[in-house]
């Protein structure tokens, strides 16, 4: 007796084995390594788009802080913060401011250049520089030694910061010295003595 | 479910005289056993359609028990039954169990134990369906499928207003190998028996007194399963009405006697096969084997037996079938496998795509914005770090015009200031690790000249005054009378006269020094 399998059996077998194998080979060789490529490709593309996307917010951030501190710039540049210390011109404005507030008279010095230490890093190619400056005033009333010290940073370029004001009185308020002050001649009742100093943010090789 | 659960092949009744090739149609073709030419001629029909062949067989070596088979578990079931049943016929080759549907019996659940010899005939039929490169789909016997045919030819009956209402129906036919006696008993095989046919077979009257005989003799068999002559037995007669007449007048203990033709037989089982080959009017000798055979067609045997020549070819053919099995599992799982991979592959390309253009947008926008910053003539870091310095000095300084105009009010028109000083104090540097302190407040320093004042007392009051005048409009500042007009104070040196003494000549300097500082913490 001979053990049957069966014709149409054996070629079913063998006709799905080698689908199997074609399947297989097809799913081993080229789908898989296909998709696992793709799937790569996939992965990359989505990790550069999110840096791409981060970059841009970044880059968006940036703007709006430039915008903004651009604003900033051109004012503290027009105040002349970023300008020379050009100590002529700075004299011929104290004696300008001077004469508004009503004094008779002024007496300045700007003491030597110092580069000041900042809280951060100073920006590039620029330095904080500072120029002492002690003025003696002489005037009529204690109030002109007060106005020329309210004005003296919106007189000069930069930023002027004011350690010190004294104001002494010179003269009794005598009748004799009315009359004096009522005929037009300069009277000095108040002594006044400011010390404050002027900063500007000068180039690193600028005065 | 004819067909579905079924093996739907054809059927190889194997009776002793005759073999009976028949399928749902009907008898294909029929062979003498003894003959070798007969045989190949069979195998020629088979070898036509080639297909799955289920052998039910007709012959006399066919063993049956009834026996009680204790209840158990689940899991050993089998391996009881199979203790049972080889107990029960040790000798026998071929061997099956049917559990019957009565359960009255306390010894256990009643089955049906079945052996079968492997005889000669068995072995060269199974060799002519192999050489026709057929399969033998199973081997199974008549009288258990004829058991399950006399159910449905009952349930017709029943229909046409002919009911076999008894619990025991007794079928007789003349069969190529005898007379087949059939027994069941509420629908169960309970009885079979091929008996050599009768002498004289065209004489009705002997023939009806021969059957009677037959059946008298199956009823006495039946005695010991329960059978009680006031049941009495429904009889299913293959042949003429005459012939059913004759045998129901002879049997008492018949209640009821239903004479069949061939025709009949195949109109009430409903069977596909062609009735204008059939005869219509009852005949003794009509064969109806091929019928039940027709009949089993497509349905699934009651009980399949495996004779070991069978059993090397099931085990082929199950483990081909394992095999087709698994391997139509790969081919399905990897044509998903690969529908999926393509579904992916597919998902990829457009998410690549639509990144690709996200890419391009986001590359452009970014290259814009940078533009942008570029086209500022400085970079932001500088920027920020120039507006930082500019803050920095910025938070210095300090005008004096909220403390001087406060002090002005604070001394009012009758007291005059004979010096003021305005001193910004140095702001701290940082400690290590900590931040920078904020910048202090001034320090203000008044001087008065009360020298107008006459009364020391009044101008001792007027100081006082203007320093808790000060304390009120510099809450959080610090307010002292550095020195007052005399030297009151308890750190100071005060000097009087009194009486004719005079005190030592010395201008009284009626003047006071106040400060307004840091708040003390």
């Amino acid at each position: 007796m001979t053990l049957q399998i069966g014709t149409g059996r054996t070629i079913l077998i063998v006709l799905l084995a080698l689908i199997v194998v074609a399947l297989g080979g097809a799913r081993l060789l080229l789908f898989g390594p296909a998709t696992e490529s793709l799937a790569q490709q996939r992965a990359g593309l989505e990790r550069s788009v999110a840096t791409l996307r981060r970059d841009v917010d970044r880059a968006d951030a940036t703007l709006v802080t430039l915008q903004r501190d651009w604003v900033r710039y051109e004012a503290v540049a027009a105040d002349g913060f970023l300008d020379r210390q050009e100590r002529l011109e700075a004299g011929a404005r104290l004696d300008a401011l001077a004469r508004a507030a009503g004094l008779n008279g002024l007496l300045y010095t700007f003491r030597p250049q110092q580069t000041m230490e900042t809280d951060g890093a100073a920006p590039a190619g620029r330095r904080l520089a500072m120029t002492p400056l002690e003025i003696d005033l002489f005037g009529p009333l204690d109030g002109t030694v007060l106005a020329f010290a309210d004005g003296l940073d919106a007189a000069l370029p930069g930023r002027v910061v004011l350690r010190e004001v004294t104001v002494d009185r010179l003269l009794p308020v005598t009748p004799a010295a009315l009359e004096a002050l009522a005929q037009g001649q300069p009277v000095d009742f108040v002594r006044g003595r400011v010390r404050a100093e002027w900063y500007a943010l000068v180039p690193e090789d600028g005065r | 479910m004819r067909g579905l659960l079924g093996t739907g092949n054809r059927v190889l009744v194997v009776g002793e005289d005759a073999l009976t090739l028949c399928d749902a149609d009907g008898v294909l073709a029929t062979a003498d056993p003894g003959s070798d030419a007969a045989l190949a001629g069979l195998g020629q029909h088979l070898r036509r359609h080639r297909g799955p062949v289920l052998l039910l067989l007709d012959t006399l070596d066919q063993f049956y028990r009834r026996e009680p088979v204790a209840r158990v578990g689940l899991l050993d079931r089998a391996k009881v039954l199979a203790r049972r049943i080889a107990q029960a016929m040790p000798d026998v080759e071929v061997r099956g169990a049917l559990p019957l549907t009565d359960t009255d019996d306390p010894a256990g659940r009643p089955h049906l134990f079945v052996g079968l010899a492997e005889d000669d005939l068995l072995r060269r039929v199974i060799a002519t369906v192999h050489e026709a490169r057929c399969t033998v789909a199973g081997v199974s016997l008549l009288p258990l499928e004829g058991a399950g045919m006399l159910r449905d030819l009952a349930r017709s009956l029943a229909g046409e207003g002919r009911p076999l209402e008894g619990r025991w129906t007794l079928y007789i036919a003349r069969h190529a190998g005898g007379i087949r006696q059939i027994v069941t008993r509420d629908g169960d095989l309970a009885l079979t028996r091929l008996t050599p046919p009768p002498p004289s077979e065209e004489d009705e009257e002997r023939l009806a007194a021969e059957l009677a005989q037959e059946v008298q003799s199956s009823i006495s068999y039946l005695g010991r399963q329960g059978y009680t002559p006031a049941e009495g037995i429904d009889i299913v007669l293959i042949g003429p009405e005459s012939l059913g007449e004759a045998l129901g007048a002879r049997g008492p203990l018949v209640r009821s006697v239903v004479a069949l033709s061939a025709r009949d037989l195949a109109e009430r089982l409903k069977l596909r096969a062609d009735l204008r080959r059939l005869p219509a009017a009852g005949a003794w000798g009509q064969r109806v084997e091929g019928l039940i055979g027709a009949w089993a067609q497509g349905r699934r045997p009651r009980l399949a037996l495996m004779p070991p020549i069978l059993r090397r070819q099931y085990q082929v053919k199950r483990v081909t079938g394992w095999a087709l099995a698994v391997l139509l599992l790969a081919v399905v799982g990897l044509a998903v496998d690969l529908t999926l991979l393509r579904h992916q592959q597919y998902l990829d390309r457009d998410s690549i795509a639509a990144l690709r253009v996200q890419q391009a947008a986001y590359g452009e926008t970014l290259t814009i914005r940078r533009d942008h910053i570029a086209a500022y003539p400085m970079a932001v870091e500088d920027l920020a770090a120039l507006l930082r310095v500019a803050d920095e000095v910025a938070a210095r300084r300090r005008l004096p015009d909220p403390d001087l105009a406060a002090l002005a009010t604070a001394l009012g028109e009758q007291i005059r200031a004979d010096r003021v000083t305005w001193i910004l104090p140095e702001r701290p540097t940082a400690r290590r690790g900590q931040p920078r302190p904020p910048q202090p407040p001034p320090v203000l320093t008044v001087r008065l000249d009360l020298t107008m004042v006459e009364d020391i007392g009044l101008a001792v009051r007027a100081v006082e005054a203007v320093a808790a005048r000060l304390r009120v409009l510099f809450p959080d500042r610090s307010v002292e009378i550095l020195q007052q007009v005399a030297s009151l104070l308890p750190g100071q040196s005060l000097v009087g006269a009194g009486g004719t003494v005079v005190a030592p000549s010395r201008a009284p300097d009626r003047r006071a020094e106040l400060r307004i500082g840091e708040s003390p913490r």
